[in-house]
């Protein structure tokens, strides 16, 4: 299969899923499907773009930039596969732990429109189609909270639609003022379009407005106020889609637009800016997380905390600090899917989540302890898991620039990140089990277990996957070969 | 003529604001109605305003006489997601009016 | 043979020790029944494996060399699987087996009839595994990655009686205090990676570098403390005594806080040379003997005493690695050496002492040796020892601890000296409390041989020692020199009247007077302020700060967040416009814009209204005029298509806006007035300056020129607009009917079932509104078909001819025609919806079929007619659009109002 029919693949390969899915009335079996047969070609692709290669498909067989771009390098490939990773796991889980009110209600077309969503989003190479895909996703999400049912649920979910309309606004906005100030839409044009004219500072003030839309998708502080009133409400298997994929969107949005369309020399607008936000909302979350007293809670503010951190690479912009960042929003994907899995394990099989009502699962169930204790402990940074190599490497990363506050902050937060999940540890796994304990699907078992076994591998295999994230990098930082693929030439001459 | 569509984006855009920041979810919505015909109007704008050009190709090769079509597609796509959402939004409203 | 003996001895060989530990713990972890059943056999199995990897591994001690194994793992970052062997470090891997062995056999015995005996066992092969690791690791990051495992693991072993609150906070305390270390130590290893260029330990080692970056050295020296409890992180070792015996034997005596000290004194022949690193060490080290006296002394509890004499000589040690010299580091490795042979088999008869008598404290074991003669026998060899009576191991560490110390500063020496007349004063403590004759104590419990035997191994080891060590033959002496000591250096037990002799003489009978003075008073343990107290308190100062946090982060009204959220984005926006392109701003107004100068007021007129109306009926009529108005403005600005739609969508957004309306009841909460003002005022001058900007820019737009030169020619559509809708960015537009589809499948999941369980109110039906709805239906739908064809090339196309048959159904629905039910709609809604959305996708797929690209246009020419792919999609976002508006104008049928 051709690099150009795994594009189109990634994008048909849902919206089957979805049309499948509507027609056979919200059945699971054409969403599973769909979602597996995705990750394939995802991974596929990732073996395809890897080494820097760049592939681009006109779509229409317009010539960019008249047409729209789809294009498929290293970073777009790798959350690509991640992400359908996450996806599959959370159609298993809606299978086996929702109840069927979320089935009648369209529950499986809507994940698969979310995936659409995500794909469009990662592919795409045109600021207006970015806009569409963006809408397909949040409206997905959207549709999809609507169906959790409770008066906190709902007040939840007005906040949360509220809030991100007024950043799709945002995003609209400054998609026009930008093409009315360039003529252009497409990624490649627009870089190239900066790098040879001094009239990069155009496009300043709006792009402040992208940032501002991307950063309250992303959740940074302070615009992440949206966040910890909705997750928690969520049923674990859609807290844990949500959590892994909503916030690492926006975060790949601020990655290809900030980290590669607007690079000028080496800066990209707003970076200041987003150097100390990115500190803020990393102490900001962490902090939020040590004092709740719910894992659900502990887990969303963690979220926050940990875009921190992926912002904070952004923001170094150094060739180590790009692939440290590429590499954490993997790992944190997979991690943060699975940990709140997990906790929907524990939480069904203890009866709640709260910490002071929950004791002893470790006796209860050896199998969720471990299974919890993976996953946290990655997300705490301690190799050989994941975590220790994407927060080592933002820390070697940092140090190297001689940012010493960043350093700090991200042994800081390291820290409390550790004190946190210690908290959770002795206050929920260890001690005498009370109360009656409801055994674990294997199923769901199985599903997180090889969540748990992605970790490991991240983590073992890091040497490789790293060089997938320099690569990745790499294109972004320097995007010829990107510039090349879609129009052509790498260095185009002005029309 | 352009300081006069900006004054109006803006005003629309400052009514916008001022009901979207009511505090009852009508308000919110009304608000979002506004803003969202303002970003539509921003949208049309940026790209450049034209009165009285053609509309349709014929085959007429200067180009120049021609209002830029590429702004009115983007609006247009705004206009009818715009419309899905804002349609999704009053069902939100509908089962839980306070 | 020689050559598979010569196997045998290569690295590859030894490493696989590692793994051992390793399959044990994995063995007790899988098969936890096996192991509970056959508790003692374990215990006996385990010492054999352990005992055998000790033996292996001292036939290495011999050899000088330094071997190397090593498996890339992210050379990116310097992170490597490289193991090194030395004769130092073999020797310390006997010690950890050896004693790991005796432990596994305590614990079988201790623990046979206990269910998490597994647990346990796993536990500490684990541990095992890690120690090793750490001791064995060539790179700085892998030995990290052990370190922190043991931390790990440490926290899991002291907390195994996790039932009980004591233990949950120690281990707690524990963990987080290491963990503090933990990140010191790599931000550290960090520093000096990039400051030396290398991450290898042995790189690192066979050089000598000019410059030393202090902040390396200080959080290296900072995380070693930290494991090896010195002052100021020493609090936590003593807490930690709330693990199992054979835990705190293992761990706290012989391995896990071994660790620190262990890394200081592999670096030490580098690090020393830095200004900072003798003085802060050897403080530290003086500070946590001396803190350990405080409580040592006074203590009762068997297990507690311990744990101060084990601080005590952890300071020792740390001092001997600060000093740095290679008469401290032979030092180093004896006195090492010694304090795990004596300090490990005390702890364990302490656990014998407290099964028997049921009782730790020293004032109530009087008598003890009497009734337990092996174990009495035990610690009188290993008090002996602690004090450092010849020929025991233990005189041999402090007479090389006072000699290194007399070179290093003969002052210092004497104040050493000094401190440990009290280390010895804890053991003669011990000596005579365990010793001496009493009452008989009141319980009567059995001490199972497996205890005994482990307890006595040490012992037994320690004897041998002083044997190999009396034999012409330089035992241990490579392993000094490995570590730094001259080469060619070895252990002595008489050198003369050496002034070290000389000290430690009198730090004997000093201690005896020590002991005597204590045996009066009564003086209470407790000090004012103590480190735990402090820790505490920065714990609860962490968590307030959190609620605090945690509390602006959570609470709040949605206004204030969306204030927010707008203020923080307009500043920045703010901040980044460039003001010189203020002087460009257009300022002039043209002549024909009579009819413009009519609308825009209008416009903003009806706006504020919307803005400030509370009445439905008001809001709805300025919304609709707003919104006919900016149709308007379409039109004179040239975009027809887009007054078009505007218009549909208009009202088909005020049908469904009435009808939600009518459902609603405003509560009378409103924000200030005042500030909403502000807020909205602000937002759009920012607006309004930056849509100034950006239509002054003359700039030329490529892209459109592409669109409109081809659109006729390779389109084949006049409308451009419409064309580009459907084939130049039809992506676009594909991902818009999805969102449409999205949207129809949210409205149903928001609003749920349909409620057809009240009874159905009985409908009148207007005649008029019937029929004449109707006929508009048939009327429309010719006007459906035309605009929906010519949208190609005139305005009109998919959209707009589904908004106006939406608008015809609308008003059938407000007919409540009997035809048109909520339920039929509905089902209809989904057909149109999917058939939509399969059409579409099928425009998108058939181009593939014919080689081409995604969604490119397939066309059929037929003179001037021409039929394409895009005419496919346009019909089928026609059918998607229809449905959506089905899907939510059902609710208009009187059947639901």
């Amino acid at each position: 299969m051709t690099p150009d029919h795994l594009i189109v693949a990634s994008l048909l390969l849902p919206v089957v899923g979805a049309i499948a899915s509507m027609a056979m009335r919200g059945h699971f079996l054409p969403a599973l499907v769909s979602s597996i047969l995705g990750f394939a070609s995802a991974l596929a692709l990732v073996a395809t773009t890897a080494g820097g290669k760049v592939f681009a498909l006109h779509v229409g067989n317009w010539p960019a930039p008249y047409g729209v771009v789809m294009v498929a390098d290293g970073f777009a490939a790798l959350m690509l596969a991640v992400c359908q990773l996450i996806l599959i796991a959370a159609v298993i889980f809606s299978t086996t732990t929702l109840s069927s009110r979320y089935k009648r209600r369209h529950l499986f077309p809507l994940l698969c429109t979310l995936g659409l969503g995500a794909n469009g989003a990662f592919l795409t190479g045109d600021l207006f189609n970015l806009y569409v895909w963006f809408e397909v996703l949040l409206l997905s999400s959207f549709a999809i909270m609507a169906m959790v049912p409770g008066k906190e649920a709902r007040e939840a979910t007005w906040r949360y639609v509220v809030i991100n309309l007024i950043a799709s606004l945002l995003f609209l906005i400054a998609a026009g003022l930008i093409y009315g100030k360039t003529g252009t839409l497409n990624f490649a044009d627009l870089h190239h379009l900066f790098q040879n004219s001094e009239r990069s500072f155009l496009i300043e003030s709006s792009s402040a407005l992208l940032f501002g839309a991307f950063g309250i998708k992303a959740a940074l502080i302070p615009l992440a106020f949206w966040l910890p009133k909705s997750y928690p409400q969520l049923p674990p298997a859609i807290s844990a889609l949500f959590a892994a994929l909503l916030t690492k969107i926006g975060l790949y949005a601020l990655y290809r637009i900030f980290g590669m369309v607007l690079v000028v020399q080496g800066r990209f607008p707003h970076q200041n800016i987003l150097f100390y936000l990115a500190i803020l909302t990393m102490v900001g979350g962490v902090l939020g997380a040590v004092a709740q007293n719910d894992m659900r809670r502990v887990l969303s503010f963690h979220i926050i905390s940990q875009v921190g951190y992926m912002a904070l690479a952004l923001a170094l912009y150094s060739p180590l600090a790009m692939a440290s960042g590429i590499f954490y929003l993997m790992h944190h994907i997979v991690v943060k899917g699975n940990l709140f899995l997990v906790t929907g394990l524990a939480e069904a099989h203890a009866g709640s989540s709260h910490l002071r009502e929950v004791r002893g699962i470790v006796r209860s169930s050896p199998i969720i302890a471990a299974l919890f204790a993976v996953p946290a402990l990655s997300l705490a940074g301690l190799p050989p898991l994941s975590g220790f190599f994407a927060k080592f490497s933002l820390l070697k990363a940092s140090l190297t620039q001689h940012e010493w506050v960043a350093a700090l902050a991200i042994i800081l937060v390291g820290l409390l990140t550790i004190y946190s999940m210690l908290k959770i540890w002795v206050a929920a796994f260890w001690g005498e089990p009370q109360g009656a304990r409801v055994s674990p699907r294997a199923l769901n078992l199985a599903t997180s277990a090889a969540l748990a076994l992605v970790i490991i591998t991240l983590g073992v295999a890091a040497g490789p996957l790293f060089d997938l994230a320099r690569d990745a990098s790499e294109t972004l930082m320097n995007p010829a070969a990107y510039l090349e693929a879609v129009l052509g030439a790498p260095n185009p001459t002005t029309p | 003529m352009e300081i006069f569509v900006a004054i109006t984006i803006g005003i629309l855009v400052a009514t916008g604001l001022y009901r979207l920041l009511g505090g009852c979810k009508v308000d919110i919505i009304i608000g979002l109605i506004l803003l969202s015909q303002a970003a539509n109007l921003i949208i049309l704008a940026s790209g450049g305003l034209k009165h009285n050009a053609a509309a349709l190709v014929g085959d007429d090769p200067d180009l120049s006489s021609f209002a830029d079509p590429l702004p009115q597609a983007l609006v247009l796509t705004a206009i009818v997601i715009g419309f899905g959402i804002l349609a999704f939004l009053l069902t939100l409203l509908i089962r839980s009016p306070k | 043979m020689r050559r598979f003996s010569l196997f045998l001895r290569t690295m590859v060989s030894y490493f696989l020790l590692l793994a051992i530990p390793f399959m044990t713990a994995l063995f007790a972890g899988f098969f936890p029944g096996w192991v509970r059943r056959h508790a003692h056999g374990t215990g006996i199995a385990l010492t054999v494996i352990f005992f055998t990897g000790a033996l292996l591994l001292l036939g290495r001690i011999s050899n000088e060399t330094e071997t190397l194994w090593s498996i890339p793992w992210v050379p990116e970052l310097g992170v490597s699987f490289s193991l090194r062997l030395t004769s130092f470090t073999a020797w310390f891997g006997v010690l950890i087996l050896f004693l790991g062995g005796c432990v596994q056999l305590y614990a079988c015995a201790y623990f046979a009839k206990h269910p998490r005996l597994p647990s346990l066992l796993t536990l500490l092969g684990l541990f095992t595994t890690a120690m090793l690791g750490v001791i064995w690791s060539d790179n700085l990051y892998l030995l990290f990655l052990f370190w922190e495992g043991t931390s790990l693991l440490s926290f899991l072993l002291v907390g195994f009686h996790d039932d009980l609150e004591k233990s949950r906070k120690n281990a707690s305390q524990a963990l987080l205090i290491t963990m503090v270390g933990g990140a010191s130590l790599l931000a550290g290893f960090v520093i000096l990676h990039g400051s030396l260029g290398t991450s290898s330990l042995s790189v690192l080692l066979s050089g000598q570098p000019e410059a030393l970056p202090t902040a390396a050295v200080i959080l290296i020296m900072a995380g070693a403390m930290t494991k090896s409890a010195q002052w100021p992180f020493h609090f936590w070792l003593p807490n930690a005594m709330v693990g199992p015996t054979p835990v705190s034997a293992y761990l706290h005596s012989a391995t896990m806080v071994k660790a620190g000290v262990f890394l200081m004194a592999t670096l030490a022949p580098v690090l020393s040379a830095h200004p900072y690193w003798t003085p802060v060490l050897t403080t530290s080290g003086l500070l946590t003997v001396i803190s350990s006296l405080m409580r040592g002394l006074r203590a009762t509890d068997l297990k507690a005493v311990l744990a101060c004499t084990t601080l005590a000589a952890l300071g020792f040690l740390t001092i001997l690695a600060g000093i740095g010299t290679p008469a401290a580091l032979l030092g180093f490795i004896i006195f090492l050496t010694a304090h795990a042979l004596y300090k490990a088999p005390l702890f364990l008869a302490a656990g014998n002492l407290e099964k028997r008598f049921g009782t730790r404290d020293l004032n109530q074991l009087p008598g003890a040796a009497r009734h337990l003669p092996v174990t009495g026998a035990v610690v009188l060899v290993s008090t002996l020892s602690l004090i450092g009576i010849a020929p025991l191991p233990g005189f041999l560490g402090k007479e090389y601890l006072l000699k290194a110390a007399w070179a290093y500063s003969p002052a210092f020496a004497l104040v050493i000296a000094l401190a440990a007349a009290g280390v010895l004063a804890i053991g003669f403590r011990i000596m005579f409390a365990v010793m001496s004759t009493g009452p008989k104590p009141a319980k009567d419990g059995e001490v199972p041989w497996g205890m005994t035997a482990a307890t006595l191994f040490p012992a037994l080891a320690a004897l041998a020692l002083v044997l190999a060590l009396a034999l012409p033959g330089q035992f241990l002496g490579n392993a000094a020199a490995s570590l730094g000591a001259a080469k060619g250096a070895s252990y002595k037990f008489w050198y003369g009247w050496t002034p070290a002799l000389l000290m430690s003489l009198g730090a004997i009978a000093l201690s005896l007077v020590i002991t005597r003075f204590l045996k009066g008073s009564q003086a209470s343990a407790v000090l004012p302020l103590s480190f735990d107290t402090i820790f505490e308190a920065l714990i609860e100062s962490l968590r307030k700060l959190g609620d605090r946090v945690s509390a602006l982060l959570q609470n709040g009204k949605l206004v204030t967040h969306l204030t927010l959220i707008l203020a923080f984005i307009g500043t920045i926006s703010f901040f980044a416009l460039d003001v010189h392109l203020w002087e460009t701003l257009p300022l002039n107004w043209t002549g024909e814009s009579a009819i413009f100068l009519g609308l825009t007021p209008l416009l903003i007129v009806a706006a504020v209204i919307a803005a400030r109306s509370e009445s439905p009926v008001a809001l709805l009529v300025s919304l609709g005029f707003v919104g006919f108005l900016i149709a308007m403005l379409f039109l004179w600005f040239s975009a027809p298509d887009l007054a078009l739609t505007q218009l549909m969508a208009e009202t088909l957004i005020l049908f469904l806006l009435a009808g939600a309306l009518a459902k609603t009841r405003r509560v009378e909460k409103s924000e200030p007035r005042l500030f909403r003002l502000i807020v909205a005022i602000l937002g759009g001058i920012l607006v309004t300056v930056l849509i100034l900007k950006a239509m002054t820019l003359e700039w030329h737009h490529p892209v459109s020129d592409f669109h409109l030169s081809q659109s006729k020619s390779a389109a084949f559509g006049a409308n451009v607009v419409n064309v580009i809708l459907v084939d130049f960015r039809a992506l676009d537009t594909f991902g818009e009917i999805i969102v449409l589809a999205i949207a129809a499948m949210g409205a149903n999941a928001a609003l749920g079932a349909a409620r057809t369980r009240a009874p159905l109110p009985k409908v009148e039906y207007s005649s008029l509104l019937t029929t004449g709805s109707q006929l508009l239906l048939y009327f429309l739908l010719p006007a459906i078909l035309w605009i929906f064809w010519r949208g190609h090339n005139a305005p009109g196309g998919g959209f707009i001819a589904a908004l106006l048959a939406a608008a015809g159904i609308g008003m059938n629905l407000l007919a409540s025609r009997p035809r048109y039910t909520p339920p039929f709609m509905l089902r209809m809604s989904h057909r149109f919806l999917v058939a939509g959305l399969i059409i579409t996708t099928a425009a998108t797929i058939l181009p593939l079929l014919a080689g081409q690209p995604f969604l490119t246009g397939l066309w059929f020419h037929s003179g001037s007619l021409h039929l394409g792919t895009p005419l496919i999609f346009d019909l089928g976002v026609f059918l998607t659009v229809l449905g959506f508006c089905m899907n939510y104008l059902r609710h208009f049928h009187k059947r639901t109002l």
